[in-house]
């Protein structure tokens, strides 16, 4: 026995050891028959802790995210990143909640995550229909900036891009599958900043449920957009998102 | 009971069975989120440990076996691993962890999950019979992945005293928790 590699066994529960030194922990604990019997106590111990969690309600749409991205396969991957013309800086990521903040270094690891979820979801949706996604993809390639949406609770899908036309910057929203609306009911765009809901268009579906909307965005002063969402109102006059939101993306 | 065993499940996901990773997630999506939510307070980043862990789980073979336990607490240690792993990721880009609102998931699953309120309440209560600087400990330690050196300096208590008073106070609560003779306590004991 090694006293001193011994003495790791805690840094090493609490992955607090790199590179050699964690291959060094690694290699003795199979040898050390203390450190293995430390180790089986430890936890036995802690076995029950994880229950001590308060019951957390999961992000909208992590099931699909999760078992999509993991079940990708890929050879399939590999396809969508090769598709001619589709730049993939281009393509933001939904499908990440909303975010309130700008965003940060750690951020860029998370969009690195979710742009492999937004490619395996195309995979998804690519399968799933394929027309309507043929035509999205098209859209996609010649926008500014790019958002897809997508949606938990139903099969609708959308694009929001940010078109620059003539130094003027314009929403262009199109969505497919959109369950139909009723009476005043409608769909809203909004454009969020920081937790300002800004409206940017209003729509209502055709009998395919199918909805679009162009919306030049002329705010006062300047706007960093952090998020953009559609939500299905009420009546067409909401002030502020009243409906549930149907789809919405980081920007 | 007529349910098919997490073992069963998993040896299935081995076989690359999409249907049943998809049973395996439902009935421990809620737990392994709140879990990883409890030691990362964010739930993006609870999310990204959850995928961590089925990601683990359909694409690394073998990594299972019955000799290791109860299913439940491999996984639970797995997903505490995933979660110490993003921990160490953020410390080293200095991120600051901010609780945020984002939309939360409106209907109940109707697939079974598993539920841990009686286990919850039972260990809130053994927790409320250690000292606070105990529960703190407990805390820090295995919840939020601290060294025992920011135990002691946070605590304000000799380094050489972290390990045994950590030590003291999981197995008192071991103890009383164990004691109180519910299915999952006396199951656990291995």
């Amino acid at each position: 026995m090694e006293p001193k590699t011994c003495d790791n066994l805690l840094h090493y529960y609490n992955g607090l050891l790199e590179g050699k030194e964690k291959d060094a922990f690694e290699k003795h604990l199979k040898q050390c028959d203390e450190c293995q019997e430390e180790w089986t106590e430890w936890q036995d111990l802690t076995a029950d802790l994880p229950y001590l969690s308060e019951e957390a309600q999961p992000p909208i749409g992590m099931k699909e995210r999760i078992l999509t991205n993991v079940t990708a396969d890929d050879s399939s991957l590999t396809q969508q990143e090769t598709q001619p013309g589709v730049k993939t800086d281009e393509i933001a990521t939904k499908i990440s909640p909303i975010s309130q903040r700008k965003p940060k270094p750690w951020v860029q690891g998370l969009l690195a995550a979710g742009l492999m979820l937004s490619l395996g979801t195309n995979a998804y949706l690519y399968n799933e229909n394929n027309k309507n996604e043929q035509v999205i993809q098209e859209q996609v390639n010649k926008t500014f900036k790019t958002v897809q949406l997508a949606s938990e609770e139903t099969k609708s899908t959308g694009v929001a891009s940010m078109v620059k036309e003539n130094g003027k910057m314009n929403l262009v929203v199109q969505s497919s599958n959109l369950t139909q609306v009723k009476g005043t009911e409608t769909y809203q765009v909004w454009l969020i900043e920081g937790d300002k809901p800004y409206r940017a268009g209003t729509f209502t579906p055709d009998e395919n449920g199918n909805g679009a909307v162009v919306f030049p965005v002329k705010f006062e002063g300047e706007h960093n957009w952090d998020a953009v969402a559609i939500s299905h109102e009420p009546t067409p006059n909401s002030k502020k998102p009243l409906g549930t939101i149907v789809m919405a993306s980081n920007l | 009971m007529g349910r098919t065993s997490d073992y069963e499940l998993y040896q299935k996901v081995q076989e690359e069975n999409k249907e049943a990773l998809e049973m395996l997630y439902d009935r421990y999506e809620k737990l392994l989120f709140s879990f990883s939510f409890k030691m990362l307070r964010q739930k993006e980043l609870a999310e990204e440990a959850v995928q961590d862990v089925f990601m683990k789980l359909w694409r690394k073979k073998g990594l299972y076996s019955e000799d290791k336990g109860k299913f439940s607490s491999w996984l639970l240690t797995v997903t505490r691993n995933a979660c110490i792993d993003l921990i160490r990721k953020q410390q080293k880009n200095e991120v600051e962890i901010l609780e945020k609102d984002i939309d939360y998931e409106r209907t109940e699953s109707v697939e079974e999950t598993v539920t841990w309120n009686e286990e919850r309440e039972g260990l809130k209560k053994a927790v409320s019979t250690l000292t606070e600087e105990q529960q703190d400990i407990v805390e820090m330690f295995y919840f939020k992945g601290y060294s025992q050196s920011d135990i002691a300096e946070q605590k304000n208590i000799p380094l050489g005293t972290v390990k045994g008073r950590i030590r003291l106070a999981l197995k008192h609560l071991k103890k009383i928790y164990g004691e109180r003779g519910d299915k999952y306590g006396t199951e656990n004991l291995r």
